[in-house]
């Protein structure tokens, strides 16, 4: 029983940081441009299948398949990171005014992507083998050692989110764009580039975190629908624009439900947690970590 | 009254009354607090201490719209329109006093008292700023109120809108003699031409109080306006 | 002040204009009320179907385009009254005797399972409206995603319920006109039930978005500070808005369920809150009209490409949208009206004044993008206004 709880609380607290992963670039977006980022979810999903296309173009190479991984989540995330940029000058830029507008402009590449990523990759269920193989003992059962170097992997790169938001130039640029657009504009900070900028490093995490589960899940188009909306949640629960609330949003959620899941089914237990989020806005309308959203005219 | 905004005073300990059938002018340098004193009279922002008394009610804790079905009405600084509404929808909202039931009122009657009559299906957003001016103050007089505040009404307009601005008030004031008016403006010839009673706020503070002959000569608004500390 | 006195003519137009404007409307309800007949099942179907569909899309249309907030939850309240209306219509199904009298039976069996869902899905939206509103604008489309996610995953768990992906099957709606029955593969009869229902609810919307809630919802979508400035609280008028559309949704629930003979948890799935915003966007938000038309193109476009290349309607629909957004934002309605107005502009010169309509600048799109422009070339006019939006939004 212990063992299950842990094991399922494992579960919970490596899932948390991947949603952790994908709703920060969200929130980070939305805190910058003041986008809701419907596709966000699409470029999780196109690091996956980037992924997984990229290890089965390498299959013929003779490197240890950790090394072809590695050099997956080395070239992935950037790549998709740069379509978000060229995405963000090409489609949202024009429309940064309206916000009802780019949301439905992200739908459209949303639907794009995810058509474009079903007629490119045929068939049924596609998965990858996991670069660690291998588990560690756990009071009995073996938890696999590739779920614990994700999360690890997970907390890096947050770690170095921040670290890039608070120590460099462009980090003091993006917060003060978030901040006060007119201030920064006048300030001289190149908003466009930081808009840019902005977009690409939010697609770039949600590709990570796409590349990072690729060996662990069943790799399709459709697989950051849902996802995407509770990443939604996290960062609503955290409180908009907070990135501290992003994270331990998303890590409460999942050990929530990776806790009910011990009792219940899967979907009862995603369900609840669902549920319980819901209560938690209820009570704290403004998230965990958020203020009030301003009053808007 | 005071309200600060993050520990900075905007606006501290100012007491004032406007009397049913006054004019007074609120006036000041920039960054007095004259729009947060606004703000407070007209609910957008609560006050972190004091009280505010419409006719004979405490509204302090009022949302905005309470205060205007209750005879508070205000203009802003820049004017607030809904761009696709046309100037006769305005009206039309604004006599429905945040009603959802029974018909759409009849606009007709104050359009041309303003002077929008011949603009009456023209939208919001299409009309030039002078227009825009009126509309605010036609829907505020819609709204048939007790009490007027009127944000800057005289800035952007051309000298002959200003004049026509000016006859339009001057009218209202002899047709209602309960209408209380307070004017924020910066524009001395429309405060002197309208006013009764001014009042000089300078970094939250009221420096002075008193009819326009009086304000002009104070020694203390002086140095403000040129400059100096006083 | 001299007020001068009110002029009586111009008071007059919107009553002329109101003439054609109902005999179209009389026009095209005889033409689907008459044509199905002639038509095949298949057809009479697809026919039905973007009736139920049109009127979800102008129900979200009242939430969306009348009142600005863009609701991906709207999905919540289409499948409480789609589970709603299945659930009585199961009921009643295995409670009834075989062979009961058709008059009060009919009756009961179409009339419980209507209302039912229109309960259930009504009001829960009245419940949730006052919370979901006070999220702010965008808070306000995440939350109301995340109501979909919810409500979509508690149905997966109770699969014994709702049957999960697969779904329940339902028995046709007991209802009968001579001896034509309701079938599963031919809506028959049960056409003239929801072209009636729909009818009737269209003009109801119509009737509340001329009066002065539509005038209240509008001036709320664009300008949140006039309208509590007038005196209405924003709060309750969004979430009337809200509830107005959350029980259209419902309606067009249960209409669905008792007509496919099938519901499923996917109904509950915030995609299908996307597909009426997609119709009406497409068609023309902030019109009743719009969602109608905007439904019926993109589900007749589905069925004819559904036999030639399937996958290629989403991406269609994905470059449409994106086509919309950019070139046409008041959608298909808004470009055939504009189509007209400029021929009859080259038709007879000279005739034509200012509308509304083309002074629109994007919907909810509060401050207005010619403000925008202004600021970005600099006038001291534009840099001010600049400077209030600031001010107001952060």
């Amino acid at each position: 029983m212990l063992a299950l709880v842990l094991f399922q609380l494992l579960n919970g607290f490596v899932w948390g940081w991947v949603v952790a992963l994908i709703a920060l670039g969200l929130n980070l977006v939305y805190g910058v441009l003041r986008i809701v980022n419907v596709a966000h979810g699409a470029f999780y999903m196109l690091g996956a299948v980037g992924a997984y296309a990229l290890l089965e173009a390498l299959s013929g190479w003779a490197a240890p398949y950790g090394v072809k991984f590695a050099l997956a989540l080395l070239v992935v995330p950037p790549s998709v990171g740069l379509l978000g940029v060229l995405i963000e000058g090409a489609l949202l830029r024009p429309l940064i005014a309206k916000p009802v507008l780019t949301v439905i402009a992200t739908f459209a590449l949303l639907l794009i992507l995810q058509q474009g990523v079903q007629l490119a990759l045929p068939g049924e269920v596609h998965t990858l083998a996991k670069p660690l193989p291998g588990g560690v003992p756990l009071l009995g059962l073996r938890y696999p050692l590739y779920h614990l170097a994700l999360a690890g992997v997970a907390a890096l790169l947050l770690g170095l989110v921040a670290l890039f938001l608070y120590k460099t130039r462009f980090g003091v640029w993006a917060r003060a764009v978030r901040q006060d657009r007119e201030l920064a504009l006048a300030l001289g900070i190149p908003v466009p580039r930081v808009y840019g900028l902005t977009v690409g490093l939010g697609t770039a995490l949600a590709a990570a975190a796409g590349v990072l589960v690729a060996p662990i899940v069943a790799v399709e188009a459709t697989m950051g629908m849902d996802i995407l909306i509770e990443a939604f949640m996290v960062v609503i629960v955290g409180g908009l624009g907070s990135l501290r609330g992003a994270v331990v949003a998303a890590l409460l959620l999942r050990l929530v439900e990776g806790l009910l899941a011990v009792w219940v089914e899967p979907v009862a237990a995603r369900a609840l947690a669902l549920l319980l989020m819901g209560a938690l806005l209820l009570i704290r309308p403004e998230g965990l970590f958020g203020a009030p959203e301003p009053e808007e005219a | 009254m005071r309200k600060a905004f993050d520990g900075l005073r905007a606006v501290d300990n100012v007491d004032f009354e406007l009397r049913a059938g006054e004019v007074v002018a609120l006036i000041g340098p920039n960054g007095a607090g004259k729009t947060t004193l606004l703000n407070v009279l007209s609910g957008q922002l609560r006050p972190d201490a004091g009280r505010v008394v419409l006719a004979g009610r405490d509204v302090t804790r009022w949302p905005p719209h309470a205060r205007a079905r209750a005879g508070l009405a205000r203009t802003f600084q820049i004017p607030q329109l809904a761009p696709s509404l046309t100037v006769r929808e305005h009206v039309e909202a604004a006599r429905l006093r945040g009603r959802l039931r029974g018909r759409r009122p009849e606009p007709e009657g104050l359009l041309h008292a303003v002077g929008l009559g011949d603009k009456r299906d023209v939208p919001a957003g299409a009309l030039a700023h002078g227009d825009r001016r009126l509309l605010e103050l036609a829907l505020a007089l819609a709204l048939e109120p007790k009490a007027l505040l009127l944000d800057e009404p005289a800035a952007g307009l051309s000298p002959a809108e200003v004049e026509r601005f000016l006859q339009l008030v001057r009218g209202l004031r002899a047709e209602r003699d309960d209408l209380a008016i307070l004017l924020v403006e910066h524009d001395m010839d429309v405060v002197f031409e309208l006013a009764e009673r001014v009042v000089v706020l300078h970094r939250g503070r009221v420096l002075a109080e008193g009819p326009p002959p009086a304000i002009r000569e104070h020694p203390d608004v002086q140095a403000v306006y040129l400059g100096a500390r006083p | 002040m001299p007020v001068s006195k009110p002029t009586p003519a111009p008071a007059l137009r919107p009553r002329s204009r109101a003439r054609p404007e109902l005999l179209g409307v009389l026009l095209v309800v005889g033409l689907l009320a008459l044509v199905p007949w002639a038509l095949g099942p298949f057809e009479r179907g697809l026919l039905l179907r973007m009736l139920i569909w049109g009127l979800f899309a102008l129900s979200f249309d009242v939430v969306f385009g009348y009142a600005g907030l863009l609701s991906l939850g709207h999905s919540v309240y289409f499948g409480l009254g789609a589970y709603g209306a299945a659930w009585t219509l199961l009921a009643l199904h295995s409670s009834a005797s075989p062979g009961a009298g058709l008059g009060t039976g009919m009756a009961l069996g179409v009339v419980l399972p209507l209302l039912a869902g229109l309960g259930l899905g009504g009001l829960i939206a009245i419940g949730l409206a006052p919370l979901l509103v006070r999220t702010g604008r965008h808070g306000f489309i995440i939350a109301t995603a995340v109501t979909a996610l919810i409500a979509f995953t508690l149905a997966q768990s109770r699969r014994d319920l709702t049957g999960g992906d697969d779904g329940l099957t339902l028995p046709p709606l007991p209802l009968a006109l001579g001896g034509w029955r309701v079938g599963c593969a031919d809506p028959g009869p049960a056409y003239g039930l929801v072209l009636l229902l729909v009818a009737m609810t269209v003009a109801l919307y119509g009737a509340i978005v001329r009066g002065p809630v539509g005038l209240a919802l509008r001036l709320v979508r664009e300008n949140e500070r006039r309208a509590e400035a007038l005196g209405f609280d924003v709060l309750r008028v969004k979430a009337l808005a809200f509830a107005l559309g959350g029980a259209g949704a419902a309606l067009a629930g249960a209409l669905y369920a008792l007509t496919s003979c099938h519901v499923s948890t996917r109904v509950f799935h915030w995609l299908v809150s996307a597909d009426a915003l997609i119709w009406t966007l497409f068609g023309g938000a902030g019109t009743l009209v719009g969602p109608l038309l905007g439904t019926a193109v993109f589900l007749a476009l589905r069925e004819g490409l559904s036999g030639l290349w399937p996958p290629g309607y989403p991406i269609l629909v994905g470059l449409a949208l994106l086509l919309t957004v950019r070139a046409f934002p008041e959608g298909l309605l808004g470009l055939v009206l504009g189509l007209a107005r400029g021929a009859a502009r080259w038709a007879w010169p000279g005739r034509t004044g200012r509308t509304a309509r083309e002074a629109r600048n994007g919907m909810s799109d509060g401050d207005g993008t010619g403000e925008k422009r202004a600021a970005g070339r600099g006038g001291a006019q534009g840099v001010r206004r600049a400077a209030g939006r600031r001010q107001r939004r952060f």
